[in-house]
């Protein structure tokens, strides 16, 4: 994780920007958040995921269209 | 074990009931009872309800469940009870009233006779925070039963019901179920109507049965989606398993997810090795999507009522997440449509997909952390890793008992098919259920092996 001391800054701006305070309990949480999430989080943000296209007609219930599976039963 | 009637599967009561061989009334008797006996150290119950299911006994339909009590997350209104999310109070402003669940239940001829604990929020996979307290696996009351679904799997095993509703959008019913060695299915997203439930508005989360075996999860999925399961079919099914969903588990949580797939083949199932893609950011993918969802459907001044009484982790979480970049959310819904194209590739191949539930047995409730190859972990970040693919796809998927460690820790299998083939998943849990004589779903836990050791 990033400087401790510079997370905690972030996050009172940040917070402090919709009115929200933050203790220092609220602050020893999202450490621990930050340490364990943050890193794949980034990871995810660097990503290249340019070549993946994205699914503009989302219905979790069926499979992607075009797809083909879960239409019907392959056994 | 004993001549109690909650000792008995939950198609065994139906049947029972049905033969005219077991009262209704002395059955519901007998389930608030064994609650009230037996759920102290688990605290599985948030609250049961003596009167109304008893009204609702009265009223009930003749059906597929017919005077067979069950439990209901607490995420679902009730006639007579509001849902709290684990909480003093739900954030999203559900009052009481007849939820979906609660319909299909009741016109199933169903008693609801408690509603279970769950995880603040639904905010972790491990049942331990809760404005009801900490909920406990009943294989050692000091660890976790697991989250968020955590004490419907927990009334399940302790046999205090034998069927339980739970929700699942990131694995909610299926770790509780690994952790508390039950059968728990998350039904493919939508086929169950979403009024009345907390998280209905989100893309993530479905409910499901949780009960100890493969046919009684059919018997309370049907009454879930209105209508019957068809009965198993027999024949040999082609399991995939991918190779990078078998990565940094606990050794005996391998050792027993391994001899599960053995005793499929040998139950007829052939397994092939199967690539998905996008597998690398399921956890950023999921926690991002489920944390987003949430935020936006909650009622601000209800956030602002309930907030000195939330947990320091839970008061923490819901402003950490406002942090979150909406970059993020954009880069994680690529990821979640690099997932559903990868599984329906993989369903072109195989009809179920397989791999653990969980990386580790139930940790302490004192320490929820869990020890991986990789080091030692927070449970939730390692259990997410395994369970959110179900869900940012979108596919029904199970937690199967499959082992137990050798400190008799239930360990569960994972099982995923493809959208809408829910049935499928009872069908190869069914098998292997054959396939291993029944040992591990027909294992008692030791709290109910005191209790019917007693005279």
């Amino acid at each position: 994780m990033e400087d401790p001391e510079r997370f905690d800054n972030f996050v009172r701006i940040a917070l402090a920007r919709y009115g929200i305070a933050v203790d220092d309990a609220d602050l020893a949480v999202m450490r621990a958040a930050e340490s364990v999430y943050g890193p794949p989080r980034d990871a995810m943000l660097a990503a290249d995921l340019s070549e993946i296209p994205p699914e503009h007609d989302l219905d979790p219930s069926r499979a992607p269209t075009g797809s083909g599976a879960g239409a019907e039963d392959r056994t | 074990l004993s001549d109690h009637p909650q000792d008995l599967s939950l198609r065994e009561q139906a049947r029972a009931i049905a033969d005219g061989e077991l009262d209704a009334t002395e059955l519901l008797e007998a389930t608030l009872a064994r609650i009230e006996e037996r759920d102290g150290p688990l605290r599985s119950i948030a609250e049961s309800f003596a009167s109304e299911s008893a009204r609702m006994l009265s009223e009930a339909p003749e059906g597929p469940l017919h005077g067979v009590p069950i439990a209901v997350k607490d995420m679902f209104a009730l006639p007579w009870r509001a849902p709290r999310d684990g909480s003093v109070k739900s954030p999203y402003g559900i009052a009481a009233g007849e939820s979906a669940v609660f319909r299909r239940l009741r016109d199933a001829g169903a008693v609801v006779v408690a509603v279970t604990n769950m995880h603040e929020f639904g905010m972790g996979s491990t049942g331990h925070i809760s404005a009801y307290g900490p909920c406990a696996t009943p294989w050692d009351p000091s660890r976790c039963a697991g989250g968020s679904s955590g004490g419907s799997a927990a009334a399940v095993g302790a046999r205090l019901v034998a069927g339980a509703v739970g929700t699942d959008g990131g694995g909610s019913i299926r770790f509780p179920a690994a952790y508390c060695g039950i059968t728990g299915l998350k039904l493919t997203w939508g086929l169950v109507p979403r009024e009345g439930y907390t998280h209905g508005f989100a893309s993530m989360g479905a409910p499901g049965p949780m009960c100890r075996d493969a046919a009684d999860a059919r018997l309370l999925a049907g009454a879930l989606l209105g209508h019957p399961l068809s009965r198993p079919r027999t024949r040999g099914f082609v399991i995939g398993v991918p190779p990078g969903m078998w990565t940094d588990l606990d050794p005996e949580v391998e050792n027993a997810g391994r001899a599960a797939l053995d005793a499929l083949a040998e139950g007829g199932c052939e397994l092939r090795e199967v690539a998905l893609e996008g597998t690398e950011h399921a956890i950023s993918a999921t926690v991002i999507r489920l944390t987003l969802e949430g935020v936006p459907g909650a009622k601000p001044a209800l956030v602002q009522e309930i907030e000195p009484q939330l947990s320091p982790v839970g008061r923490a979480l819901t402003k950490y997440q406002l942090l979150l970049p909406a970059a993020a959310l954009v880069k994680a819904d690529t990821i979640r449509a690099q997932i559903r194209c990868s599984l329906a590739k993989a369903f072109e191949q195989v009809d179920a997909l397989a791999w653990p539930t969980t990386p580790a047995p139930p940790p302490p409730i004192s320490d929820p952390t869990i020890e991986l190859p990789s080091g030692r972990w927070p449970a939730d970040f390692g259990n997410v890793r395994l369970g959110g693919i179900a869900n940012l796809a979108g596919v029904p998927a199970a937690s199967l008992p499959c082992g137990l460690t050798e400190q008799r820790l239930p360990i569960g299998l994972q099982l995923l098919a493809p959208w809408r083939e829910d049935e499928r998943i009872l069908d190869i849990a069914e098998l292997l259920e054959q396939a291993t004589d029944r040992r591990f779903v027909d294992a008692t836990p030791p709290v109910a092996e005191a209790a019917a050791a007693r005279p």
